[in-house]
């Protein structure tokens, strides 16, 4: 009886902790998901006379063979390829050299970790001035006599894409390396001791016991790189006005939708609609990148 | 056990109080959105002159004064983006500015409303007003949707200093097209690291260019019109001159965060802005010598762009009469005088612009002039879209990477393509 009434309290008392979050969650997560795969299959007008028309699978159709979107996809899909594989690679050795024990390794940590701090919209007026036509990029580059003449990185079709590409890995870097510090002072250090008694070198212990040992959590960098990666939309939106160029080169999916949702009037539908493609895009990439990595680590490495 | 629970209770009391204070600020918002309290919720954008700004908020405090009605300042940073989700989310501002070229689409949306009736009612005499800039915000129906507060058109910017080291002066500008490009090739000889012409890659700046063949950039059912071979021969000398001579160059071309950067920078011999300029140009460059001239003609004809910007009310005002008094009273000779006065603008009342002697003001009088024949900022529902289309790919084609003719037979696909969208 006692026992019963106490459980019951603490049903309560968990319900009322839980409550908020989960309205939170109804109001800012679910619903919004749910009404844009309502929206997805609508043609919508939200200004003025509000309207929505039942168009079946339209805005699908006309998004796959919209040549913006091909496009976009394109961008978005290089901009991925490149950036969460360096990324990744690169958050890992910064942290292995962080975690051996050099000098003022607790300096180095704060240092690297300020521009996860910063805004990313500072961030890339920042890199937007070192990247313009007298920036300090240039004059390095042409007093150190590697170019002729000043490249224009970001008025450049081919070249903008890049400067974006280098700023992100810039700003997104340290907050991987501080996910793999943590990572690393899990790996049984009786492990290296062994190794070093078999006299591996530096590198081998590396590929040999680090990388495996910390498979879990490269998946984890990994799939949350693809995630980020695959919305990208402050950088190009700022550095294009919001037009996606110069010609389309920095047109990315979440731009497009943007574009749709909020700069022309009736497409909200047909926004939804690639939205939600983009989100298939990257559940399917995410579930195939896990169908091939192992989180079995059984403390031997594999 | 105790301990417990004094803290899951503390911790609730904090829920608690964090879900009262979400709830508060929703039904704040409501009640002023009422506007049970005589308060007015008046949107802008905040342009680039500290002047300006200034002009409006002694706008605001003179109506406060003369009316007793509080204003409440609504700051839009990207204007298209935000009023739209305001216009979505019911909560747009009673009145706000409206650029004559969106005017079209937020009319046909039915989120304006009409001032006749109020016009009618206080016998508002609407005769004083640049016929222009007036018609600017009258709608397809004929009915009036808003009223311009001031308006600008486009000039001639010369640095002094650089026409003198290069042996000329401002006489020596010519005055038609064809030899003005062959002035600013001497130029470029003449002074060495200099940009002869620097321009903006903007549908805004261009449009009345590409009009001067007989062709207009939309079709008759407001579709893109870009790729007309008119249109393309009358832009052709503008991008070669980019292209292929480097006498006119895009200011991110040369690096600048604007077109007044460089020229205050005395960078650039020319710059083709608008009035807008002259006020930043003595507050930020007060030691640049300049001075300002009308286009020389395109195709033997004057031409220019009129831009204008009105007061519009929301058709979901819960204050409308309110709402027409702040409106009159801004747009009235006396705080419109003030206002351009002050934000160093051109007025959109012929009386106000005489009181203010611009016609004799050696700055200001080419842009009073443009008034007469220029284009106005103005191209259908659809002229946003167009214009994000042109503005993507035409920086590529003024630097020579793809040519002007398929640049804007692309823009004008892609243009279309989402216009079908919209219907």
């Amino acid at each position: 009886m006692a026992r019963s009434s106490e459980r019951k309290r603490d049903i309560t008392q968990a319900a009322a902790f839980v409550l908020p979050m989960l309205l939170v969650l109804l109001i800012f997560t679910l619903f919004p998901i749910f009404y844009s795969l309502y929206l997805s299959f609508n043609k919508v007008n939200l200004v003025g006379d509000v309207s929505y028309n039942f168009v079946g699978f339209k805005n699908f159709t006309n998004a796959i063979t919209d040549e913006r979107v091909i496009i976009a996809l394109k961008n978005t899909l290089k901009y991925v390829v490149v950036v969460v594989p360096i990324q990744s690679i690169l958050a890992l050795v910064l942290a292995t050299v962080l975690n051996s024990g050099i000098r003022f390794q607790k300096t180095f940590r704060s240092l690297l970790f300020i521009p996860t701090l910063t805004s990313s919209s500072a961030l890339t007026l920042i890199f937007m001035f070192i990247f313009s036509l007298n920036g300090p990029l240039n004059s390095l580059l042409l007093d150190l006599h590697i170019l002729n003449n000043p490249i224009n990185y970001l008025n450049d079709q081919g070249s903008v894409m890049w400067a974006i590409i280098v700023m992100n890995i810039w700003s997104t870097v340290p907050m991987f390396m501080t996910i793999y510090l943590s990572g690393l002072q899990d790996i049984d250090s009786a492990m290296y001791e062994a190794a070093d008694i078999d006299g591996a070198n530096m590198f081998q212990k590396w590929f040999k016991i680090t990388v495996p040992q910390i498979a879990p959590v490269t998946n984890y960098v990994v799939m949350m790189g693809l995630t980020s990666t695959f919305q990208l939309f402050d950088q190009p939106y700022i550095v294009s006005g919001g037009s996606g160029g110069p010609n389309n080169a920095t047109l990315t999916l979440s731009l497009v939708i943007y574009q749709y949702a909020f700069r022309q009037f009736g497409t909200m539908g047909y926004a939804s609609a690639i939205a939600l493609l983009l989100t298939i895009a990257i559940f399917v990439v995410s579930m195939i990148f896990r169908h091939f990595s192992s989180e079995n680590v059984t403390g031997e490495g594999r | 056990m105790k301990w417990n629970r004094k803290v899951s209770g503390f911790l609730l009391a904090v829920g608690a109080i964090a879900a009262f204070a979400l709830a508060g600020c929703g039904a704040k918002n409501s009640s002023n959105d009422g506007g049970s309290s005589k308060t007015l919720t008046i949107g802008f954008w905040k342009g680039d002159s500290p002047q300006e700004s200034k002009g409006r908020n002694t706008l605001f405090k003179n109506f406060t004064k003369a009316t007793g009605i509080k204003i409440k300042q609504k700051v839009y940073n990207d204007y298209n983006t935000q009023l739209m989700t305001d216009l979505v989310g019911g909560t747009a501002p009673d009145v706000f500015y409206v650029d004559s070229s969106v005017l079209a689409s937020l009319q046909t949306k039915g989120v304006l409303e009409p001032l006749n009736s109020y016009m009618k009612k206080d016998n508002f005499k609407t005769g004083d007003f640049y016929t222009p800039t007036y018609k600017a915000f009258t709608g397809n129906d004929g009915k009036q949707y808003g009223l311009p507060k001031d308006y600008s058109t486009m000039g001639l910017y010369y640095n002094n200093d650089l026409l003198k080291k290069a042996g000329y002066s401002a006489s020596d500008i010519p005055k038609t097209d064809t030899e003005f490009f062959a002035f600013l090739k001497k130029l470029k000889t003449k002074l060495p690291g200099i940009t002869p012409l620097t321009i903006s890659p903007l549908l805004a700046r261009q449009m009345f260019i590409m009009q001067s063949t007989g062709a207009k950039i939309i079709t008759k059912t407001g579709k893109s019109n870009l790729d007309d071979p008119r249109i393309i021969k009358a832009l052709q000398p503008l991008v070669d001159a980019d292209a292929k001579d480097k006498t006119v160059r895009t200011f991110k071309e040369i690096g600048f965060g604007s077109a007044m950067d460089a020229f205050g920078g005395g960078k650039t011999v020319f710059s083709d802005e608008g009035a807008w300029q002259v006020s930043g140009l003595k507050t930020n460059f007060k030691k640049l010598n300049w001075g300002t001239t009308e286009f020389p003609t395109i195709n033997g004809k004057k031409a220019n762009m009129i831009f204008t910007v009105g007061w519009s009310m929301n058709a979901d005002s819960k204050d409308k009469s309110d709402s027409w008094k702040f409106i009159k009273f801004v747009t009235s000779k006396k705080q419109s005088q003030q206002y351009s006065t002050t934000a160093s603008v051109l007025p959109s009342r012929k009386s106000v612009a005489k009181a203010m002697g611009l016609n004799d003001d050696k700055d200001m009088a080419p842009f009073v002039e443009a008034a007469n024949y220029a284009t106005p900022w103005i191209a259908g529902v659809n002229l946003d879209t167009i214009q994000v289309r042109y503005e993507n790919i035409i920086p590529s084609a003024f630097q020579g990477k793809i040519s002007l003719k398929d640049a804007l037979t692309q823009a004008t696909e892609s243009a279309n393509k989402d216009i079908d969208k919209q219907k």
